[in-house]
């Protein structure tokens, strides 16, 4: 996890990303921003984040964003 | 017959009547394709090949997509247990590919029939200046009419299919639900570009009559008529008088005009919309929102979050995603790490998949190079912008302009209104040649003159009146929009008070909306 908010507090270091849940249903995280963090997650992580989890509910929060690491995680 | 037309009136009122009728419920999705189907027929469209054509590609692709997934399921359910990890992936890695396989060819096919009736005539008429003795334009292939509606349902059919392969949705079992889904009468002509995972429930559903929507979906009606007929449909001879006859005019006069159809569209379009999702509403079907108010943007990219909402994010979620978490543009951003900043590095696979983007979305529109060079001139300015950030961001700081400096943010709004204007010399010439003979005389016959023929030309008295006052109140609506949504005001107010402000709304349509045979003209977005 404190992989991912480093990666996160890099990208947009002005928003809390601790308490914010809604950064895409808010447009906090533009679909720019998800393209670069997708990158540094799949690069950090050595998961690759497909088409297919481009879905709001895995980026709402930097939660649900671990919860889909760990999910890809253990698919690998 | 258009939807602002006394016959659609008068179809409407009478699906209406028959839709709510109690032993109907069960029906209504029935009546809705009838309806549609009597809609399409009416509005001038005989060929009913092509939608039908892309309804069987559309179900059968989500079909064996949906089946594949259950077997996937099915499969992992009971064998999971006695394998090993590399055998699951190994497995999932092999039905992806299937899947893939499969919505790649109901994509060939869906867009293949788009390409072929939209395109075919574009792509004959650049192949023959290449090759003048092929003479591929009087091939009858490429010389095919696009049906109504053909752009618009082909997006909702692929983000559809694509949905289902991800396992967003459900696919339909029923030909005829899907059918109904791709050719629902409020959005068949012009959209909005409805999603099937918002749709479906609504749309095959059951509705009772509500008061609520009905008196929501009458406001939105009458706002869209507002607009469309007191300000589009009063400003229009005014901008065709200019484009017509760019000659006569000067630079000023033609930037003048290109502002004028920014305005012009968007009370056309957004009307267009919310007479559909008025009437759709009323129905319990609620469309997607295609507007936000878009010249209250401070930039490019924020007025096309604000802009054909339904088309941008189509883009966004189908096409920008796909590609740019794609194999190229991962290798491109790469190499773009070893030669650029890290920053700029960051975002070459957002760039890669904008350039593309943007080019289709030009080439949506229409099959010209002038549509195209639209779309690619708003990807270059927004890519730029992006790329440039901090060296704006710099001169800000210098200048000491604070972000929420009120005067900054209508400097940032009025600059988004001009480029967007000066991007409209590509659909409004009739050809490429066309849009930079019109970039010529604005930049090179440029002076500025404060006389009627120059600012208004062709406009009479009462057409001004109408504009100044169709505007004053479009503006203030948008202004107080943006601060809430506009229905749930009114819906506090007493009901005297509610009544003098619609009739107040309906006598000023009567006074000022332009009226014809068929009530006004067509819509501009529907050529698309």
């Amino acid at each position: 996890m404190e992989e991912l908010m480093k990666i996160l507090k890099e990208l947009r270091p002005e928003v809390d990303f601790e308490k914010e849940d809604k950064l895409i249903d808010n447009g906090v995280l533009d679909s720019f921003d998800l393209v670069a963090l997708v990158g540094e997650i799949n690069e950090v992580f050595g998961v690759e984040v497909e088409f297919e989890d481009m879905e709001p509910e895995n980026f709402n929060s930097a939660k649900s964003m671990y919860a889909m690491i760990e999910r890809l995680e253990n698919e690998v | 017959m258009t939807i602002n037309s006394l016959g659609f009136l008068l179809f409407y009122t009478a699906l209406v009547i028959i839709y709510f009728l109690p032993f109907m419920k069960r029906f209504q999705w029935m009546l809705l394709l009838i309806a549609s189907v009597s809609f399409y027929y009416l509005a001038g469209s005989n060929n009913f090949i092509y939608i039908i054509a892309a309804t069987i590609a559309t179900y059968i692709g989500a079909n064996l997509l949906e089946k594949k997934t259950q077997k996937q399921t099915e499969y992992l359910a009971e064998n999971k247990a006695n394998m090993t990890r590399p055998e699951i992936k190994t497995y999932k890695e092999s039905i992806k590919k299937e899947k893939h396989n499969i919505l790649v060819w109901s994509i060939v096919v869906i867009l293949g029939i788009l390409i072929v009736v939209k395109y075919g005539r574009f792509i004959a008429g650049n192949l023959d200046r290449i090759l003048p003795m092929a003479n591929l334009s009087d091939l009858t292939f490429f010389r095919l009419a696009a049906p109504l509606g053909i752009s618009y349902y082909t997006l909702m059919s692929i983000g559809y299919l694509m949905d289902v392969s991800k396992g967003k949705c459900q696919c339909e079992k029923n030909i005829l639900k899907t059918g109904l889904f791709l050719l629902y009468f409020p959005q068949i002509t012009q959209g909005p570009i409805g999603r099937f995972t918002d749709m479906a429930g609504n749309l095959f559903g059951q509705h009772e009559f509500s008061y609520e929507r009905f008196s929501y979906g009458c406001q939105r009606i009458l706002w869209g008529f507002f607009k469309k007929m007191v300000i589009a449909d009063r400003m229009k001879p005014m901008v065709d008088a200019i484009f017509d006859n760019y000659q006569n005019y000067s630079g000023f006069s033609i930037f003048l005009g290109c502002m004028y159809f920014a305005i012009q569209l968007y009370a056309d379009f957004s009307g267009y919309t919310d007479i559909v999702s008025g009437f759709s509403g009323i129905l319990g079907i609620e469309l997607m929102e295609n507007f936000r108010r878009p010249f209250f943007s401070t930039s490019l990219a924020e007025y096309w979050r604000r802009w054909h909402i339904s088309l941008s994010t189509w883009f966004r979620d189908y096409l920008f995603y796909p590609l740019s978490l794609s194999s190229p543009a991962v290798k491109l951003g790469r190499v773009g790490k070893k030669i650029l900043s890290p920053r700029v590095a960051k975002l070459v696979p957002s760039l890669y998949a904008m350039f593309i983007v943007w080019f289709a979305t030009g080439l949506w529109h229409d099959a010209s190079w002038r549509y195209i060079l639209w779309g690619v001139c708003n990807g270059v300015i927004m890519i730029s912008s992006m790329c440039l950030e901090p060296q704006f961001n710099w001169i800000k700081g210098k200048l000491h302009i604070a972000n929420d400096n009120k005067i900054w943010r209508v400097f940032q709004m009025v600059r988004t209104f001009l480029i967007i204007s000066m991007l409209k010399v590509f659909p409004m010439a009739v050809s490429t040649k066309g849009s930079f003979a019109l970039i010529g005389k604005i930049f090179a016959d440029f002076h500025i003159e404060f006389t009627k023929a120059a600012c208004f030309p062709e406009l009479g008295n009462n057409d001004f009146v109408a504009i100044i006052i169709g505007l004053v109140i479009f503006f203030y609506v948008s202004v107080r929009q943006e601060q809430g949504p506009m229905h749930e005001r009114i819906n506090k107010h007493s009901f005297p008070v509610r009544w003098v402000m619609y009739l107040a709304l309906l006598l000023m349509l009567v006074t000022f909306g332009v009226f014809g045979t068929e009530m006004t003209g067509g819509f501009e977005y529907a050529q698309y």
